[in-house]
């Protein structure tokens, strides 16, 4: 197993208030490593300082073989190997659906037009919307602009995708199509991270949970083990209220 | 009045000329001084912001008078020599640019943050995310104010005839003082402004509308 993200004894503060306490975390390459509990957990706080939205405050954070921790590190470098998905799909407004997909391989990869409209069409072919390629992101569903969002991230075929809430604001029912296509990302071998509510997913596609509370790891395990027989009594008054409600 | 047109269509044609010059040439430096510290005030380095605040504070809050005559009078005694027309011109720039510098910076901030994070995420440079997603929907915010400055700025631009700039006001003056004839002469010259301007504010609607 080859690690591809590490946290040293990372530690985040928001002013006085402790959001990280202590990280110590290795994701491995092709993990789907679901991430779990209550909200101001500080779930959202570690998925973003795995691409450097958020900045540590202490230790190392070691992603795809650069650390984040250190100045000198371009960010850039890591980010195009580590896409992300948005709780609120962030899909440029002033493009089509196509060129959403197509921006960061153009300027960033440099991708010749051709090689790029290929991929990008046939992305959109695997989540579904090749009718929708020019359409802009508003006359879209909440759902279709989520599977938008997850092909932008896979055209810039990245190592790392880390999804944070991603089905959180969508409606019942748009629910489903998201997961169908985040499974098929995760059948393709690609590392995940997962900020989730979606217990289904996180037992069925998801083959490492953790229960994160208070801005430290509860739980790491299997996730049929952690539902079977979660280990403390916060991860079970969690999902006792979880399932009940 | 139609008399008085007849007699003097050439002095007025001359002072329309160059407003209209001055009110060009204003436009695009504002354009491109103000859309410059607009984007420096939303730079991460707080020194750059500083610089841009500063810049912008001091030029919105000294009446545009009294910065034409500063680059009429004083300028030319330590610096170099500039015409009435020039440093008026000059002046509207810098004024103009401070309230475009304002207005661009606050379409800036209604593109939302996650426009900005969704590009980063992607690979994308802070300024190529400026260039490419924020910027292109910030213009299209602040087409109605901008439309509202370009329009201030033409009259504006009637600044020139307190240094000498030979624009329609001043030609206006000259006009006036010479045939008597006051009233009409400023008629004259309030339809002149009125053909620059009114055709702007409806193109400015009507990208508005696109």
């Amino acid at each position: 197993m080859t690690p591809i993200i590490e946290f040293q004894h990372v530690d985040k503060y928001y002013g006085k208030f402790h959001a990280l306490k202590d990280i110590n975390l290795t994701i491995n390459e092709g993990e789907v490593v679901s991430i779990i509990g209550p909200s101001g957990s500080g779930k959202s706080t570690l998925i973003r300082t795995m691409n450097g939205l958020e900045d540590i405050n202490n230790g190392k954070l070691i992603v795809t073989g650069y650390d984040l921790a250190d100045k000198k590190t371009n960010i850039n470098k890591i980010r195009k190997n580590v896409g992300m998905v948005f709780q609120h799909f962030n899909l440029y407004e002033n493009y089509t659906v196509l060129g959403n997909i197509k921006l960061a391989p153009r300027i960033v990869l440099h991708r010749s037009e051709e090689e790029n409209e290929a991929i990008a069409m046939d992305l959109l072919k695997k989540v579904g919307l090749e009718n929708k390629a020019h359409m802009y992101p508003r006359n879209l569903s909440g759902g279709q602009q989520q599977r938008v969002a997850i092909a932008r991230s896979l055209a810039m075929q990245p190592k790392v995708i880390l999804f944070d809430e991603p089905t959180s604001a969508l409606d019942p029912e748009m629910i489903q199509d998201v997961l169908d296509v985040m499974k098929l990302v995760a059948e393709q071998g690609i590392t995940m991270v997962v900020v989730t509510h979606e217990m289904g997913f996180a037992q069925e596609v998801g083959n490492r949970l953790i229960f994160f509370e208070q801005g430290r790891v509860l739980e790491d395990r299997k996730p049929d083990e952690f539902f079977a027989n979660p280990e403390t009594d916060r991860a079970r008054e969690f999902l006792s209220k979880i399932i009940t409600h | 009045m139609w008399n008085l047109f007849i007699d003097n269509w050439d002095t007025f044609l001359i002072g329309f000329g160059n407003t209209v010059l001055c009110s060009v040439i204003a436009l695009i430096f504002s354009l491109i001084i103000g859309s410059g510290f607009a984007i420096l005030e939303t730079v991460p380095s707080k020194l750059w912001r500083t610089v841009a605040r500063i810049y912008i504070e001091l030029f919105r809050n000294i009446p545009l008078l009294v910065i034409a005559m500063i680059f009429y009078l004083v300028i030319p005694q330590f610096l170099f020599k500039v015409n009435g027309f020039t440093a008026g011109t000059i002046g509207l720039t810098l004024y103009t640019s401070a309230f475009i510098a304002e207005t661009i910076r606050s379409g800036i901030g209604a593109v939302g943050d996650g426009q900005m994070e969704g590009a980063r995420s992607n690979g994308i440079t802070y300024w190529q995310a400026m260039r490419y997603v924020i910027l292109p929907q910030a213009f299209r915010i602040v087409i109605p104010p901008l439309g509202n400055q370009f329009v201030n700025l033409i009259k504006n631009s009637s600044v020139l005839a307190f240094v000498a700039g030979f624009d329609l006001m001043y030609q206006g003056d000259v006009i006036a003082s010479s045939t008597f004839q006051t009233i009409p002469t400023y008629i004259i010259v309030g339809i002149f402004y009125l053909i620059l301007t009114l055709p702007l504010s409806y193109y400015m609607q009507s990208l508005e509308q696109k």
